[in-house]
């Protein structure tokens, strides 16, 4: 840290990071695109590709113009922000003049780090609180080693795709209780959620892999397609 | 001046508590001490909503409530002179500014010998500050600091609570006015007498909507203090609304722009979403899936 305190120094270490992150999530969109080009998209059946003429498109037009119609949809809600609610996801208290003398009362940090705040604060430890502040993303990186489900897509998991909605409530419910103060019954709240939040990453996707019974995956994605289709003309 | 938090956080406690404490512990947690902020109730301002743009007769009304009251003590640093002329804003014409501008000394200087000197503003000129610095404003009012006004309408709000703050940003539910609301309402809540049991320090008054009721603002303002020439009735509630739409405005002298471009933006994109989306339905026709 540069010192016994978070001090000058410190701010100048995470500045310098912060500079750097840009540069490394630039060379992770290189990976990206080396990925697509190399493995190919994913797609909702979860199965490889087995003959590129029946199962898959051009990317352009129809991935370009696909994304093309989404990201314009995304503009008029990111517009919506910007131009009629630019100060909804803010707090009031960022108007203030900074005064490194007077913390505010209570310290709400942005919305996005609210569920992980929300773990930072459940557990009662200082260091084992930020270790697990931390896990909760590492989580994501271990994933493909904790998902021992033989099916890729969730759209042959019936139990997963239930208990997937039940996770992302859990994150949400933990990301309302960071923006509370951490008093009475938000304090037991937030430690079962923060509980079930590494249940469900340790406990449930290694054994529900074993247990659960999926529904039988198609062969190929363009029979994928198929039975999608005869079910929507019956 | 940062205890709006604590209004909020209050607010919010209890509907969190309540919430939680019912469903996890099957007992409602109201047992806070205490006495309750009132919440600021929610008025009508022509600044809100879609097509929201300030009214300019209310921001003239108000411009004078803050001049003749407020800015005796408040400073206003962000606020030049010109900012009064400007489309949007109290729309004062180019010869007013600078008419007002000349009322007020500003420091400036070194001159030739090296001395700072004072002169009339202006209109390139920030709002001059009642006091010299943080330390006199607190030494001419009994230790508290008037905060500084310039963003004031938007460093101060209330919660609301879930459900009301995920609808407050819906469009034709959008409600983005609470530092608006909780100025008018605090300018209006003043009590002669703090209630039965209360003591209050030296240079504290009571207010009703201030975070733990504790102000150091003696009541800024009365019926008839300020002289309206257009006819509008001089009472405390029109006062409180002026002077809050003239710090809205203050606070974000853009607004008006911003909604109008934000209009012809989401017309253009709902447009063009609409042709996107054709244009894919077309190219994704003649292929399954």
């Amino acid at each position: 840290m540069g010192g016994y305190s978070v001090d000058n120094p410190t701010l100048n270490r995470f500045f310098s990071l912060h500079y750097l992150l840009p540069f490394m999530i630039a060379a992770v969109v290189g990976l990206h695109v080396w990925a697509l080009h190399v493995v190919g998209q994913n797609n909702p059946a979860g199965v490889d590709i087995k003959d590129v003429e029946k199962d898959s498109v051009p990317f352009t037009p129809h991935a370009t113009m696909k994304d093309a119609t989404g990201i314009a949809a995304f503009v008029m809600l990111y517009a919506w922000f910007v131009f009629f609610i630019p100060n909804f996801l803010g707090d009031a208290d960022n108007y203030i003049m900074a005064n490194p003398l007077q913390t505010p009362p209570h310290i709400v940090p942005e919305w996005y780090f609210l569920p992980f705040y929300a773990i930072l604060r459940a557990i009662p430890s200082k260091l084992g609180g930020v270790i697990f502040m931390f896990g909760a993303i590492v989580m994501l990186v271990i994933l493909p080693w904790l998902d021992t489900s033989r099916v890729r897509s969730a759209v042959y998991r019936p139990i997963y795709k239930i208990l997937f909605w039940v996770f992302i409530a859990c994150v949400i419910g933990l990301g309302y209780l960071g923006s509370q103060p951490p008093e009475g019954g938000a304090v037991l709240a937030a430690r079962i959620l923060t509980t079930y939040y590494f249940a469900h990453f340790l406990v449930i996707l290694p054994l529900l892999g074993l247990f659960e019974t999926p529904k039988e995956v198609p062969a190929s994605i363009n029979d994928a397609v198929l039975a999608k289709h005869a079910q929507s003309k019956a | 001046m940062l205890s709006k938090t604590s209004l909020g956080m209050i607010a919010a406690r209890y509907v969190g508590a309540a919430l939680l404490g019912a469903a996890l512990l099957g007992a409602p947690a109201f047992a806070e001490g205490g006495h309750d902020q009132a919440k600021p109730s929610r008025l009508s301002w022509s600044f809100a909503g879609f097509f929201g743009h300030y009214d300019q007769g209310q921001l003239q009304r108000g411009f004078k409530v803050f001049r003749e009251v407020c800015a005796n003590c408040h400073s206003a640093e962000k606020l030049a002179f010109r900012n009064l002329g400007e489309p949007g804003g109290p729309g004062f014409s180019e010869a007013q500014v600078k008419a007002l501008a000349e009322q007020y000394k500003v420091k400036d200087g070194p001159n030739d010998a090296g001395d700072m000197f004072e002169r009339p503003a202006r209109p390139s000129d920030n709002w001059p500050s009642p006091f010299a610095n943080d330390n006199a404003a607190r030494a001419a009012n009994g230790g508290g600091l008037p905060p500084d006004m310039s963003v004031l309408a938007k460093a101060r709000s209330y919660k609301r609570g879930f459900p009301w703050f995920v609808l407050d940003g819906l469009p034709g539910l959008m409600y983005q006015e609470h530092g608006a609301d909780y100025i008018a309402a605090l300018l209006q809540a003043y009590k002669d007498e703090p209630p039965h049991g209360v003591k209050l320090d030296a240079g504290q008054y009571w207010n009703d909507i201030m975070p733990g009721n504790r102000i150091a603002m003696p009541k800024p303002i009365s019926d008839g203090q300020v002289d309206y020439t257009d006819g509008t009735p001089a009472t405390l509630e029109n006062y409180s609304k002026d002077v809050s739409a003239f710090l809205m405005w203050m606070a974000e002298p853009k607004l008006d722009q911003r909604k109008k471009t934000g209009f012809r933006v989401l017309v253009f994109m709902a447009i063009l979403t609409g042709l996107l989306y054709a244009t894919k339905k077309r190219v994704w026709a003649s292929t399954p899936h």
